[in-house]
């Protein structure tokens, strides 16, 4: 790990990029602060903007306007310096079909500047850390989509670069796959390197992640820890209820009490519902039930998860 | 890591990626076709009149303006026309269009590394690629002339012959660079290269039969692009005139040599090298300005 790291402490920070296509606006108002030694949850819907976000980084793509900082030193032009420290898992690994597995490596571990009996070490090992050792003479073109992840994992963590920044990189892998990748960045980050982890797989994030940046519509909505953001959403409580009888009056009027941000018809008669504050709803639902000649047949609490909160925190901000 | 270094890689990464994709090998395999049409059908089935005495004499009697007699020897015909752009052109296609089809520009670009030195790397390969083919060429159709025709002369006008087709090959690539760059796919590049071609094609047949002239093909910008240039040039100059087509029109074009100050070799160098380097300097400007969107 380089020893030239700023003092900022921070991986990776972005301040209020935009990047617009044209007239249409991929981005436009995103923040993000990656501490160092952390993994970090980019989360956010299709189109939300967190490749276009990633692309910037990396200079496949020119911003707009912002700011880009890594290891507390602005990105700027082609940033080579920079990029020596950072590894780029890509949300659609696509390597020259025609190269074998180890030779993408070598390929571009050369490109890295890794020269020798030092890149034929790291590509040999890297191959067995993502289990591809038996696949290393196959062409690329004959992987399948899981391999040519495992593959991306291997190339981005050549010259065991400071910074990872990962897209969606669960992405074709299988339930083994996905768990050696957990084991493969926690190991990372207790050797000092920092993670960005871009995923739209919820519970992935919940189990990897300590920091999370959400984005929605081309913007950042919040930033914080992953059990920050649990009580910063108000309470992050989940209730089941069952009614004898639930009518449209009453599905309103339970939206309307103070405290409820989400209410989901899950079957017939039974309600999710998501409250913002942690107290006790379960007399004002069977207030309300009797009020709409109703009953309240039962009701369970339990914690929300980071799913719920997260479709909560998009349905507030449209 | 120096940054010639960097360069290399990508040139190796570029070499491997030639050597190994079906179109080289079946592009070369024209080019082998050519060396044998050269060598072999011109002398023994056309006859001197195309190929005067020895492969290389031609050349040499033109003296300080071998480059007119080398296109007059090398690309005088429509097949030598098609040949440089799918040996310089199609090869090239791939270069900079389909890294951004394949997508594999974003591993590339993603590396540290400047934009600069992955399209020197490119450039540099192409350059040693369309170096040893302009030489392996020469040598085959000078080594099959000696068996078919006969003991050739004029040995020392090799190196000039090189120099001509290596330049008509490079003209090519630059051109698939600066399309590639702009339009960011091969299979577009390809489409585009091949249509440039038909309309030069189309607009030096109309030129020449507007003006009777039958050496059209001497315009098809294999060797020297600026002919194209200089047709449509004369033709706006003179709509109702006579064209001269003949190693003349180099002299007449050649302001310089009017008065003296460079020579017909010196300016078709020049302009030759003014050609690639305007073609490589937009590529590369289009090239570093282009976003991965996809």
């Amino acid at each position: 790990m380089s020893t030239s790291q700023a003092s900022s402490g921070l991986a990776l920070e972005v301040k209020h990029l935009t990047k617009s296509f044209g007239s249409y606006p991929g981005v436009w108002d995103v923040s993000l602060s990656v501490k160092e030694r952390t993994i970090h949850g980019f989360l956010g819907p299709n189109g939300s903007g967190k490749t276009t976000t990633i692309k910037c980084v990396m200079g496949l793509l020119r911003r707009t306007s912002g700011e880009i900082r890594i290891f507390g030193e602005e990105l700027q032009g082609d940033g080579v310096e920079l990029k020596r420290r950072i590894g780029y898992l890509p949300e659609i690994p696509s390597y020259p079909t025609y190269l074998k597995g180890g030779e993408v490596l070598l390929t571009y571990g050369r490109m890295r500047g890794i020269k020798g009996s030092e890149l034929l070490a790291q590509s040999k090992a890297l191959l067995a850390q993502v289990g591809l050792t038996s696949d290393t003479g196959k062409p690329v073109g004959k992987y399948s989509k899981g391999m040519q992840t495992r593959l991306a994992l291997a190339v981005a963590l050549l010259g065991k670069p400071d910074l990872l920044i990962l897209d969606e990189p669960t992405e074709g892998l299988d339930p083994v796959g996905v768990i050696g990748l957990r084991e493969i960045l926690k190991s990372l980050v207790s050797e000092g390197h920092s993670v960005l982890f871009s995923s739209h797989q919820l519970p992935e994030v919940q189990q990897m992640c300590s920091m999370v940046t959400v984005l929605k519509e081309g913007r950042t909505v919040t930033e914080g820890s992953v059990a920050e953001l649990a009580k910063r959403l108000r309470g992050g409580v989940v209730y089941k209820a069952e009614f004898d009888s639930l009518g449209p009056g009453l599905l309103d009027d339970l939206k309307r009490v103070d405290g409820v941000s989400e209410v989901t018809s899950t079957e017939e008669d039974v309600v999710a519902i998501l409250v913002s504050k942690d107290y006790d709803l379960r007399p004002s639902l069977a207030r309300l039930a009797v009020h709409h000649g109703s009953l309240l047949l039962s009701c369970e609490r339990k914690e929300a998860s980071l799913e719920e909160l997260f479709i909560s925190l998009m349905k507030e901000n449209s | 890591m120096s940054s010639l270094a960097k360069v290399w890689a990508v040139a190796r990464y570029e070499l491997t990626w030639d050597f190994r994709k079906r179109r080289t090998y079946i592009i070369l395999s024209l080019f082998l076709f050519e060396a044998f049409v050269f060598a072999y059908l011109l002398p023994a089935v056309v006859g001197e009149s195309i190929v005067a005495g020895t492969y290389l004499q031609g050349v040499s009697t033109g003296g300080d303006l071998w480059w007119v007699n080398v296109p007059n020897l090398v690309f005088n015909t429509l097949m030598s026309g098609i040949f440089p752009l799918f040996i310089g052109g199609f090869i090239a296609a791939d270069s900079i269009g389909s890294e951004f089809d394949a997508n594999t520009i974003v591993p590339l670009l993603s590396q540290p590394i400047k934009r600069s030195e992955v399209y020197a790397g490119k450039l540099l390969e192409k350059v040693l690629l369309l170096l040893v083919v302009s030489i392996v060429f020469t040598l085959l159709v000078v080594a099959g002339s000696e068996v078919s025709v006969g003991a050739q002369s004029h040995l020392d006008m090799i190196p000039f012959v090189v120099l001509a087709e290596f330049g008509a090959f490079l003209e090519f690539t630059a051109l698939a660079f600066l399309i590639g760059s702009l339009v960011r796919s091969g299979v577009t590049t390809l489409g585009v290269l091949i249509a440039a071609f038909i309309v030069i094609l189309g607009a030096v047949l109309f030129v020449s039969l507007y003006t009777g002239e039958q050496e059209y093909m001497f315009l098809l910008p294999t060797v020297n692009a600026d002919y194209l240039l200089k047709t449509v040039l004369y033709y706006i100059f003179q709509p109702f005139g006579v064209m001269v087509l003949q190693g003349g029109m180099m002299q007449a074009r050649s302001i310089p040599v009017a008065v003296g100050v460079v020579s017909g070799l010196e300016y078709s160098v020049v302009g030759l090298l003014a050609n690639l380097l305007a073609a490589f300097g937009a590529g590369y400007y289009f090239f570093r300005r282009a976003e991965v969107k996809g």
